[in-house]
């Protein structure tokens, strides 16, 4: 909520009980105005709100990824998404095997999980399949920093991985950054 | 968004949550402003709104005398725009049949309980974000 003194539909009262009580409210005084804010304090409401949509863009950045993607197009989004390439982040892929492929992939997967949790860099690999779909997987990654993750797809057996279970895949992957909201391990 | 296109965005994010990671908004017809028990609440205003929805009243003060523009834009700036700068927010509205969606939303704000169902709307928007 982008507030003004005095405002008019959302004067300043209003703010103050906002910030009390509604959940989810991030509030940003720019400035004196009326109604027409944008015609008092253009500039002011302009860096509030790229500000703002900074902090959400990096708090959780979602992407779509193609199946195509290759282990540098992944890395270059990852460091496109997160706030410091040499903190830790998660990644959370999510992925749809085409039908009848579901065991072919699991298999695949569960080949490299041991190797990929000795690397250094790796903190998690968890690979999850969903108890009513066969073909559906959850991938929980965690690791120290972006470059463990790009010695993660140099490895031999990540290389064959990503090789076999490519054709297998039922659309796109959805594959989601994430970073730390406390601070556990950073 | 603003006045009710930051009623309309935050429709939106409640319908669709799972495709909105937020919204940007200021001086919006929406919770906490929006729905509104009384026109007593609006002070000096107050006779001004119950205008809009008087049958009478209305269409003559946004229709004819196009008094959202000429009146209340004006007054809501704390700036005087200027002549070339009155003129861009006139342009759209210089037929007078054009100006009717502008006292349509105006008798949408929801205040004592109407429009039934843009209050029932509202009610259901501010108790999902509180």
């Amino acid at each position: 909520m982008l507030y003004v003194s005095p405002g008019r539909v959302m004067p300043l009262k209003t703010a103050e009980w906002a910030v009390e009580n509604l959940k989810n409210l991030e509030t940003a005084f720019v400035g004196y105005g009326i109604h027409f804010i944008q015609e008092d304090n253009p500039e002011a409401v302009g860096r509030a709100i790229a500000e703002w949509y900074r902090r959400l863009s990096v708090k959780e950045a979602s992407v779509q990824m193609d199946v195509s993607l290759s282990a540098q197009e992944i890395i270059d989004t990852v460091k496109h998404e997160v706030s410091d390439p040499t903190a830790p982040f998660t990644l959370l892929v999510q992925i749809k095997a085409k039908p009848g492929e579901g065991k072919t992939v699991a298999t695949a997967y569960g080949k490299v999980i041991e190797a990929t949790l000795r690397e250094p860099g790796c903190i998690a690999y968890d690979f999850n399949r969903d108890p009513s779909d066969p073909t559906r997987f959850v991938l929980y990654e965690r690791w120290k920093n972006l470059d463990s993750l790009a010695r993660h797809f140099e490895a031999p057996y990540t290389r064959e991985l990503f090789g076999t279970v490519a054709p297998l895949y039922y659309g796109p992957r959805q594959l989601q950054v994430l970073e730390y909201a406390g601070e556990l391990d950073s | 968004m603003h006045d009710w296109g930051a009623a309309f965005g935050l429709n939106y994010a409640w319908r669709h949550a799972d495709n909105v990671k937020g919204i940007a908004f200021m001086e919006g017809v929406m919770p906490p402003t929006y729905p509104r028990e009384s026109y007593a609440s609006f002070g000096n205003t107050e006779e001004i709104f119950r205008g809009f929805r008087d049958p009478v009243r209305g269409p003559e003060l946004i229709i004819e005398k196009n008094f959202f523009l000429e009146g209340l834009l004006p007054v809501s700036v704390m700036r005087n725009l200027t002549p070339a700068e009155l003129e861009v927010y006139r342009a759209p509205f210089a037929a007078p049949k054009s100006r009717r969606a502008i006292l349509h939303l105006l008798r949408d704000n929801p205040i004592e309980e109407k429009p039934a169902n843009v209050w029932r709307t509202f009610e259901e928007m501010a108790t999902w974000w509180r």
